[in-house]
């Protein structure tokens, strides 16, 4: 989407549970360096697509290349450039930050675990926080954990479902400037869903908006405020065109779109 | 399979060990209290039967390695869902095998600490060796251990199956072998 190589490249995915389609036959990429912004309603599948690229759950149809390779037949290999954050799932709780973020540079074999661990509590600005156990952490402090977590293996692609769910505005500030920092400096691809519009005008370079499982627009910003809002809009404002987009009903029997909201 | 990868999850079950007083109630005071209950019945029976009390003894023992290791896998598996950890630990490299071997590994850990200090106690405190059993004893050891390790993996399957409602499984599912269990 940047004319970047693409890092990930996601081709007619599918995914069903029983006979409820949650992921119907989308396709999109992210190229190298990109911040894509996911959005969508509650229940459109953005999930249920983040896990299936992790491999967490199994898809029933498509194809997902992570840096070329195909996360089917290469998962190991490719799961240690990628690495994943949401606010729904925190650490361990009766574990110190240190010990966890211990563990998790072992999961990923990052060489020099330890070094590691410190170098990040350090970026993060963390570091007096390394022996306190997760539960007695604040509600920001837990969001910069988990960016610890995710940060450990010096991922080439970053997926953040939802990382500053529920946090307030002082804290999502600060962690979309981290992740703006991380990002320049470590030039890393980084897929990103949230329900707070700003968040996203804020760091995506482009955005796929998905309802009902189907991809219903994508663009940037601001060409999907001109297409959808106005024509001669020069500032984005994904808040309404989410709002619009979200209340266009999707006719699956006709197999094209309804719009409903005017 | 990765030894870093399985390091990485026993290392995650010893920090959990050490900071959960309870668990050690699962390491060590639910087997002993066990064999101390246990042990006073051998004592009364021995009256009567030597052999009985040393039937009774014995089971005790062999069956807290199954009923352990059986238990002590979906439990550590519970513990990533209770912590809600199960994805972050599943969106990291590991695979499947290793995820279950390194779960074996840290209930065989377990159970072999809890076998020990039954066997030290059962000799001081009731003079019972279960090593007078012999060699065999090692065969049937290992034979229990799978069969523990088995009944774990299915439980583990249900949890993943059926999420938390299938839970409570996992601590029923070796009181229903136990008939059939053949430590007696």
């Amino acid at each position: 989407m940047t004319g970047n190589a693409p890092i990930l490249e996601v081709k007619n995915l599918v995914k069903n549970f029983a006979t409820y389609c949650a992921v119907d036959d989308i396709s999109f990429s992210v190229g190298e360096g990109e911040i894509l912004g996911f959005l969508g309603p509650n229940g459109a599948g953005k999930s249920t697509t983040i896990n299936c690229l992790l491999g967490v759950v199994e898809k029933d149809n498509g194809q997902i290349k992570m840096f070329g390779l195909d996360v089917a037949k290469h998962r190991v290999s490719v799961m240690q450039n990628v690495n994943y954050c949401s606010a729904e799932y925190v650490l361990p709780w009766n574990l110190t930050l240190y010990e966890n973020l211990l563990v998790y540079a072992k999961l990923y074999e990052v060489k020099k675990a330890k070094q590691r661990v410190l170098e990040v509590l350090e970026e993060l600005e963390m570091t007096d926080m390394r022996n306190t156990i997760i539960r007695s952490l604040s509600l920001g402090q837990r969001a910069r954990a988990n960016f610890c977590k995710a940060l450990i293996n010096r991922p080439k692609l970053l997926l953040l479902d939802e990382p500053m769910a529920s946090m307030d505005p002082d804290v999502v500030d600060r962690g979309i400037n981290l992740i703006k920092k991380i990002q320049k400096e470590e030039k890393m691809t980084i897929l990103y869903t949230s329900h707070n519009m700003w968040e996203i005008e804020q760091v995506a370079d482009n955005v796929v908006f998905i309802n009902h499982g189907k991809i219903i627009a994508q663009g940037s910003p601001l060409e999907l405020t001109r297409q959808e809002l106005a024509l001669e809009a020069k500032e984005p404002n994904l808040r309404e065109v989410f709002i619009q987009l979200s209340r266009k009903k999707l006719s699956r029997d006709s197999g094209g779109d309804k719009d409903v909201s005017r | 399979m990765s030894r870093d990868r399985i390091y990485a999850m026993l290392l995650r079950h010893y920090f959990l060990t050490t900071h959960h007083l309870e668990r050690f109630a699962d390491l060590l005071i639910f087997p002993i209290v066990g064999l101390v209950m246990w042990g006073f019945l051998a004592n009364y029976i021995q009256v009567q039967s030597s052999s009985l009390a040393a039937f009774f003894l014995g089971g005790m023992i062999l069956w807290v390695i199954f009923e352990r290791v059986g238990t002590s896998i979906g439990i550590d598996f519970m513990y990533e869902l209770w912590e809600k950890n199960l994805v972050n630990i599943l969106a990291s490299p590991i695979t499947t095998v290793e995820l279950i071997f390194s779960l074996v590994l840290v209930s065989v850990t377990k159970v072999l600490i809890s076998f020990a200090a039954m066997v030290v106690l059962a000799i001081l405190f009731y003079g019972f060796n279960i090593f007078s059993l012999g060699f065999m004893l090692i065969l049937f050891w290992i034979n229990l251990i799978l069969f523990a390790v088995s009944l774990g993996v299915f439980s583990i399957g249900l949890i993943t199956r059926w999420g938390h409602s299938a839970g409570p499984l996992t601590w029923v599912l070796p009181f229903m072998i136990q008939p059939f269990a053949a430590v007696f």
